[in-house]
This record gives structure tokens, sequence and C-alpha cells, in this order.
């Protein structure tokens, strides 16, 4: 499906009620794009690979941010790190930025680092394996602890094996203890009608310390979102009526609570919808219309200032052309942005709730806002992207 | 001293080994010879008994495999010599003839490339010997065990190269042809070997011949076949730009562009030019050419035979100038390829056949044990040089096998090999700078402290994603290489980041490499200007960028003796980072540490 038919698959969405169309499929698993976007904290972040893509070790990983007092956006990467795995961050509410480096080559294990003032100064820690490659593997909590999810097939004594799972730790990020391993997860009661295969996110409760995780479910309906409640689990998650199979792309603690993304069925029948909720046990759920993805690979996701998200998607086939929407918690429908430029790596959402896209052009950065005019070039970023540093 | 050089003398070395041994077989012989004649002047009667005790001479068919195999050894190994072989021999010849081939054949091809990574120097030197050995050993035994010993040495080696430098000749891998060179040319080398290694009876009639044109005439059937077999892109040719190309047509392309007189290349890119644009057609004569060949030598009459021989020799010759551009060209050609020797084995065949030996007296050809002279007798000067010439070629042979031997058991990779890379240590006797800083557990660790001991000191980032974990694992290597002596020497590494310096980092470092499980190890940090100060000391750049960029910083290493002095300065910087370079940094460390541990 090229642009335009994600952008007829947005309007039908955009004038439709919230029924999910019912399409049992069972494919594979997607992988989450890791390029992605936050507007929390007061501040816009955004986290895409640079350079000569096609050569990993010439990709790098940058982070950028666009302060609220500011209309262009500035390099932020914290030094001393080769970026070229991936950048994985988490903002909190205060503007307190967390940034994880993937693992990549020899290295297998994840450096952190943290900063209190919009990345001016970073304190530097390390988390002693290696990170997923998701964009929710970090979430950071007010009070300075945070939550870390963990590549599968390394081991960690902590978690009792190689599945993968999620570790914890206090302020100062100097002590990890073990939450639960992925296996530990899926035997849990809770998890049973999810058929969990994999966590694919972590994120903190609004307004407390509880955690809470969001995974791959196969062949259920059911959206994989659990939360710690005494010394077990419970199963936090809704219904995404008639798929085969869900898949937590986002979670995040934002504006409207506990924002959600979910991928739901798989191939032509994939499509997302945004949750949100409390997190809370029992309480219910906000759901947006499904946004059918059918032919379009999902590209970037980020979080708007008010808890909503916009994606980037682009045609599997053709021409690759770009398309986005977005939506947010108030009005529960998709709304369709105007066809980004082509090269377009993100779209993100700016502090005061417009909208820019993102270009990665070799080792500059490329930002285009959105008008009235539609979209309109705005920054042109030279960025010292290290090539022939990494090896 | 580059890997070339280092080639070059070890020949020259090996080369005065051998004519100081062919002196003393010169010696030996006029000895022999001198004693010989006094014996000969005292009997006439023994004299007169004396000679050759052969009943006919060497078959013909013997003698054309056994003289024309030598001559090719001796060329093979004249080609070894080229300079690009100690380097370019595994990853420009063993690796690509493996490509196609099953995991198994890639399996065991690898392990004949890592020996020859990891001893360059040695490996080639020793083949350069032992071909030019088997070539001399050939050619001056021509009958008798001697003789009989020179083509199981042939097979053998034969056997060898076909193995570890021809995978098989790509028998197992997808797309093989015999325009190409399958089944290999060392394939060849191994059946004439076997047959010169044959007892004289299987000579005298012509069973053998028959056989052997039997099973040619079989193989060249098959190879029309799969020649012919839809699917491999033998018919195709390129018709067009855009078409995909016919293997032949890719093959001969690349034969092209090697470097090689300008007529050939013109020849072969002419044929390439016309095998394009008729790739069907080409395909077809040689395939009706070969089953032609092999119907000839199966049908077992001689005026077919003859046909056939001299079918498949101008089909070889052809195949050898226009697709296998004569094999040796372009640097690391270590044969002429197939065509050659394959023609050579099918001619014997063919004259084992139809030129059955003679005794002059017309009776059945064996040798009577009973009228052969005595050892001594029949130490005709002829037969004396002869003999002490198989024994050279043996020593020749030897002076190649034995280093090679003691090489592909030894898995540490020679010095030379990171020496190529990092150049050779420097050499210094200076007070090393003192320093307090934290180790990996949080206790302060001086220079000091460690007197006494010799230190091995480096600079290493934890958070590094190339070159530090690989110098990490050098360490430890150097720790296995060096055995009980380890005890002795302190591995100690600063942290080189100033922006990850905690202990957490260091240990997470240890934990990922396995150095924790060192008692040696040591990883010190500090705070940024302690760090510093010791960067500063020791001539440690260290430089933070933007961008994603890991610390840029030096890759070296100090071997401080017992008294505290800094007595080599090693370039650590681990190159490739392959097996050969990690093993070879940690033989040269351990060797250079061993050094001081004793002194």
């Amino acid at each position: 499906m090229g642009a335009g038919t994600l952008a007829a698959a947005v309007l039908a969405a955009c004038t439709s009620s919230a029924t999910v169309p019912a399409a049992p499929d069972a494919g594979p698993a997607v992988s989450i794009p890791l390029t992605s976007g936050s507007a929390s904290g007061g501040a816009g972040w955004a986290t895409l690979a640079m350079g000569h893509l096609d050569q990993p070790l010439n990709t790098f990983w940058e982070l950028f941010r666009l302060s609220p007092d500011s209309s262009t956006w500035q390099l932020e990467t914290p030094r001393g790190v080769a970026s070229n795995g991936g950048l994985v961050t988490s903002v909190s509410a205060s503007g307190a930025v967390l940034v994880g480096f993937v693992a990549s080559q020899f290295l297998r294990f994840s450096p952190l680092a943290l900063s209190a003032d919009g990345g001016r100064t970073w304190q530097t820690s390390v988390l002693q394996w290696a990170l997923a490659s998701v964009p929710d593997s970090l979430a950071l909590s007010g009070p300075g602890g945070a939550l870390a999810l963990l590549r599968s097939g390394q081991a960690v004594p902590l978690l009792g094996g190689t599945s993968g799972g999620v570790v914890r730790a206090s302020a100062g990020l100097s002590t990890w203890s073990a939450l639960v391993s992925t296996g530990a997860l899926a035997a849990e009661s809770a998890a049973a009608p999810c058929h969990l295969r994999a966590i694919t996110a972590v994120a903190y409760r609004p307004g407390s310390s509880r955690p809470v995780v969001g995974a791959r479910c196969a062949g259920t309906d059911r959206v994989g979102i659990f939360g710690q409640q005494g010394g077990g689990w419970v199963s936090l998650g809704p219904v995404v009526a008639g798929s085969s199979g869900t898949e937590v792309v986002r979670l995040d603690d934002t504006a409207a609570g506990l924002s959600v993304l979910v991928r739901a069925g798989s191939g032509t029948s994939a499509r997302v919808v945004a949750l949100w909720g409390s997190g809370a046990p029992g309480t219910a759920w906000a759901t947006s219309p499904a946004l059918p993805l059918a032919g379009t690979t999902l590209r970037s996701t980020a979080t708007t200032p008010t808890g909503g998200y916009v994606i980037l998607g682009s045609a599997r086939t053709g021409s690759g052309r770009r398309s986005a929407a977005t939506i947010e918690p108030t009005s529960r429908s998709w709304r369709r942005l105007d066809p980004p430029p082509a090269g377009t790596a993100s779209v993100v959402s700016t502090p005061s709730g417009g909208f820019d896209t993102l270009d990665p052009n070799q080792s500059t950065l490329l930002v285009d806002s959105l008008t009235a005019r539609g979209w309109v070039r705005t920054q042109s970023l030279a960025v010292p992207v290290p090539y022939g540093s990494s090896g | 001293m580059t890997i070339v050089s280092a080639f070059r003398s070890s020949l020259d070395r090996q080369l005065l080994a051998i004519l100081v041994v062919a002196a003393v077989l010169a010696v030996a012989w006029n000895v022999i010879r001198t004693v010989h004649y006094r014996r000969a002047a005292a009997s006439v009667a023994t004299t007169a008994t004396a000679g050759d005790p052969w009943p006919y001479r060497e078959p013909l068919a013997r003698r054309v495999l056994r003289i024309s195999f030598g001559l090719l050894w001796l060329l093979d190994g004249l080609l070894q010599i080229q300079s690009g072989m100690p380097l370019g021999l595994p990853g420009q010849v063993l690796t690509p003839a493996a490509a196609s081939s099953p995991g198994w054949v890639q399996h065991l091809v690898n392990a004949g490339a890592t020996v020859w990574s990891d001893h360059p120097v040695t490996a080639a030197a020793a083949t350069v010997w032992i071909q030019l050995g088997i070539g001399l050993f050939l050619l001056v035994a021509p009958r008798g065990y001697w003789s009989r010993a020179a083509g199981g040495v042939s097979a053998g080696w034969g056997l060898v190269v076909w193995m570890f430098g021809e995978a098989f000749g790509g028998i197992f891998g997808h797309g093989s042809s015999w325009l190409l060179g399958s089944p290999g040319a060392s394939v060849f080398y191994l059946a004439a070997g076997v047959l010169i290694a044959l007892p004289d009876t299987a000579w005298e009639t012509a069973r053998l011949g028959k056989g052997l044109l039997r099973a040619m005439g079989v193989f060249f059937v098959g190879m029309g076949i799969l020649q012919a077999w839809p699917g491999r892109g033998s018919w195709a040719g390129q018709s067009s730009p855009s078409a995909t190309p016919g293997t032949l047509t890719v093959a001969l392309r690349q034969a092209a562009k090697v470097s090689q007189p300008s007529v050939f290349s013109s020849w072969i890119r002419s044929f390439a030019s016309f095998q394009a644009g008729h790739g069907w057609l080409v395909n077809l004569v040689f395939v009706l050419l070969l089953i032609g060949v092999g119907a000839c030598f199966l049908s077992g009459n001689l005026r077919l035979l003859r046909i056939g021989v001299v079918a498949g020799t101008v089909l070889c010759l052809a195949d050898w100038v226009l697709v296998q551009d004569f094999g040796f060209f372009g640097g690391v050609g270590t044969d002429p390829n197939s065509m050659i020797p394959m023609a050579l084995v099918f001619s014997a065949g063919y004259l084992a056949t139809v030129r059955l030996p003679v005794r002059a007296d017309g009776s059945v050809p064996t040798v009577p044990s009973e009228s052969r002279p005595g050892a001594w007798d029949r130490l005709t000067p002829a037969y004396l040089a002869r003999s002490l010439l198989a024994v050279g070629a043996v020593v020749i042979v030897l002076i190649g096998a034995a280093p090679m031997a003691r090489a592909a058991t030894n898995p540490n990779a020679d010095p030379i090999v990171i020496e190529a890379d990092d150049g050779t240590p420097d050499y210094v006797n200076l007070p090393a700078a003192p320093f307090t800083l934290t180790n990996q557990h949080g206790d302060p660790v001086s220079l000091a402290s460690l007197r006494g001991r010799t230190v091995v000191l480096t600079f290493l980032d934890p958070v590094c994603t190339t070159d530090c974990p690989v110098i990490a694992r050098e360490l430890e290597l150097t720790d296995q290489v060096l055995g009980n002596q380890a005890a002795g020497v302190d591995l100690v590494a600063v942290v080189d980041n100033p922006l990850y310096t905690t202990t957490s980092a260091t240990t997470t470092f240890d934990a990922q490499e396995g150095l924790d499980q060192l008692g040696n190890w040591t990883y010190l940090t500090g705070s940024v200007s302690q760090l510093q100060r010791v960067w500063d000391d020791y001539g440690v750049l260290t430089e933070v960028s933007p961008g994603g960029a890991m610390v840029d910083h030096s890759d070296i290493l100090y071997i401080i003796d017992k008294q505290g002095h800094t007595r080599e300065i090693i370039n650590s910087d681990p190159a490739a980072g392959s097996s050969s370079s990690m093993s070879s940094f940690s033989t040269l460390l351990a060797q250079q540490v061993q050094h001081y541990l004793h002194s």
C-alpha cells in the first residue's frame, strides 16, 4: 500500500466507527522501529540514524532536542560511546532524560547517560547487559529510578536465564535488581490468555513507581499490558476485537496517563490502535479506531505533548513514499498529515503541538515543519557524523 | 620486517641448508665411487656382473607420467615462490575455492587456511620445498623402491593439496564444471602418483592402461552430462547487457582481467565475446566433445582409443588456453590447472595399453632376485648418483614438511603476522612513570606496589565497541600462552575514557571479556585529573568527539620489568582483529614478556 492507500485508510478510519474489522491472521512478529520521538517534560526529543545507512559501521544514531523556547533542533547525543547500535531514550515529566546505547560490535552491555538539564551535562553509568532495541526499553521515574528491558539471548544470571526481561534500578542507576524475566512473566496465570512471546516496552504507571510492561501476544486479541501488583502480575490490557496477535509498540507515561500504541494483526490486516488509561488494575481504557497498515511499514513513532501519537509509514513496495497520521487522546480519531517529504525518517511532535519531519541526509539533518502551506523547510543542521571511527 | 621479505629470507636460509646437504652428498658420492673403483680393480669378476639389474627399460607410460609430473611439481614449486603467496593464498585461493562447497568442506579448508594465515612464512616456504623436492624426487628416481616412494609422496601431497587447496576441486559445490577445472588439478597429481607407486608387474600387461582409460571414459561422459545439465548456467552466454551472464561468460571475463601478457588476454577476450554471443553453441560443442572422447575411451577399440586421446588432448589444450588461461597468471596461480595433468594421465593410459615393456629375449619380464648382484656391486656410478640425488630430494621435501608439520600443530600464530601490521616493538630502558589509581575492587594500586613482577600496562576504554575488547582477548590469550609463568606477570589496564570512569564500568567490562577470571588482571581507574596525568606520562592521546563517536585513543602497550623500568613499547592496534592477528599478538607479547621474566 502506498501513501495514497494509507491516506485513504486514514481517512476511512477518521470517518468510521471504532469497530475493528475482524480478520484473523497469525503472521510473524514485525520489528518495532527504533526511530522515535517524544514530546515530554516540555521539550521535544528525537532519535534517528544518520550517516551511510547502508554501512552499519558508518551508521550513527543521534539524539536531537527541541527546546520549548526555540524553533531549531540541537544535537544532544551523549559523548563517549559509539552509537552504531542505536539509542533509546526515556524522558521523565520533570524533563530529565535517560539515554541508553544499544550494544553493537564487541560491546555486549549498554552504557547509559542521564541528564537533568536538557543535555548540557550528563551523568554516566552502565547497565551490565544489553538493552532491547525497541523505543521504550528504558523508563525513567520521577525520583530517578529506572526500568530497563533486556534483549533476549544473553545470559542474565539476575533473571535466571536467557529469555530477556526487565531489571530495575534505584536512583543513581548503579545497582540493578531483577523485576521479571520474559519466561517468568509468560508463566504467570495473568499472561496465559496473551500467549506472551516477548516483552516489548516498559513504563511506570503514571504518578507512581509501579512498573508496567507491554508485550507481544500470539494468536489472541488481548493486548499484552501487565502491571505489578503484590508479589505477582495482573493483566491490564484490553481486547482489540478480531486480532490474532497483538504487539505493544509504545508504552509511555504521558500527560494523558498511560499511552499505548498497539499493532494488531499482521500482514495485510495489520493495523495500529492507540489506548489511554491510568494503568491501574480494573480501570477502563479509552480506545482509538484502528488504522489499517496493510502494505505499509511502520517507520517511526513519537508521542505528542498531550499524550497522543504521530506515526510515519512507508510503502513496502514501489516508490516507498511516506505517509503520516496522528491521534490525540481528546479526539481519539486518526488524522492524516500531508505526505511528508521524500527521505523523511521520522515525524515528531514539537512542544507547541506542531509537527516536524526529520530527514537524515547523511551528515545533514533536514527539518520540515507543517504549516498551512504544507511542509516547509525550517532547518538544515550539520551533524558531525564520525565516519570511520567505529572500525 | 614485512612478511614478503621474511619469506624470501626463509627461502634463502633453507636453500643454504639444501646446498650444504648437496655438498655432503657430493662428498659421499665421491668417497663411495672411489671405494667402488678400488674394489673393481681388485676383482674383475665383480665389475663384469655390475650394471642395471632390471630386465627391461622403464615402461614408456610410467616414464611419461614420472617425468611430466616431476616437471609439473617443479613448476608448481617455482610458482609458490611468488611474493603474493604468503599473504594472498588463504584469501585469494583457498577460501574462494571452497565458497560454493558445503559446510564441512568449508570447515576443512578453513582449518588449512587458518594454519597458513597463522604461519604464512613457514607454510609458503614449506610448500615451495615440498613441491620442488617431489619434482626432483620423481625425476631422479626412475626405477625401484626409491621411484615408487616418489610416486607415493607425490600422491600424498597431491591429496593434501586437493583437499585443503582446491576444496576437492569443487566437486561438492554448486556449478562445478570440467571447463573451469573440476574436479581439480591435484586429483590428477594424486592419480599419477598412485600409478607411479604401483609395482612393476602392474605395467607388464595392458590391463592397467585399459582400466585407466575406461575410468577416464566414465569421467569424460559424466563431465559431459554435467555440462549439459539444464539450470546450471552452462548454456547461457549473455545475449544483452541486461541479461544474466552464463557461468562460463562470467569466468571468461574474470580471466581476461587477470594480469598477464596482452596476447593471452586478447585471446581470452575474443573467445569471451564469441561465447557471450553463442553460449548455447559453445556449450553444445563442449558437451559433444566430452561425451565423444569419453565414448572412445570406453570402447576399448585401439583405433577409437587413439582418436580419443588425440581429440581429448586437443580439447584439453583448447580449454587450457581459452578458458583456464594457463592457470598460473595473476600472482597467486599455484599450478597450470587441470587440463595438462588430465591429458597426461589419459595419454599414459593409452601408452600403457599399446606400449608394453619388452625384454630383449622376449621372455616374461620379471626380476629374478637370485640373479641380482650384491648391494655393493650394484653401486655403479650412475646408480649411486641417482640414489644420492633421491636422498637429496627427500631431504628437500623434509626441509619443507618438518616445519609445516610443526606449524600445523602450533595453535599460536607467528609474531610476524602482527608485526607486519603494527611494526616491531620499540626497545627502551627508562624508569616507568609512577601512578596510584583504583582497581576494579575499589582498592588503591600503585605501580611501585607491583615492583618485583613484570607488568604489562595498557590503556582500555571500558565502553569501546572495537579495539579494546579485542586487546582484552589478546591479553587473555597471552596469559594462556604464558601458562605457569603468568604467575609472575601483572596484566594492568588503565581506563581510557574520561566519561566512563566508574568501577562499575571496569567491572562490567571485565565480566564481558572474562577478565574477572584472571588472577593477575587489574583494571585501574580514578578521577579524570588522575587519569589525565597517567595518560600524559605514558603518551596516550585521548579524544572525545561528538556525533556518536567512541573515544579515540592510542592503542599502546608497555612492558615494565621487575625493577620498574619500561623496557618495550608495543603498538597494540589489533589491526584486522582476526584470529590469526590476535593469536600472533599474544605470541609476540608472551615471547617479549618471557624475556624479562628471566632477566
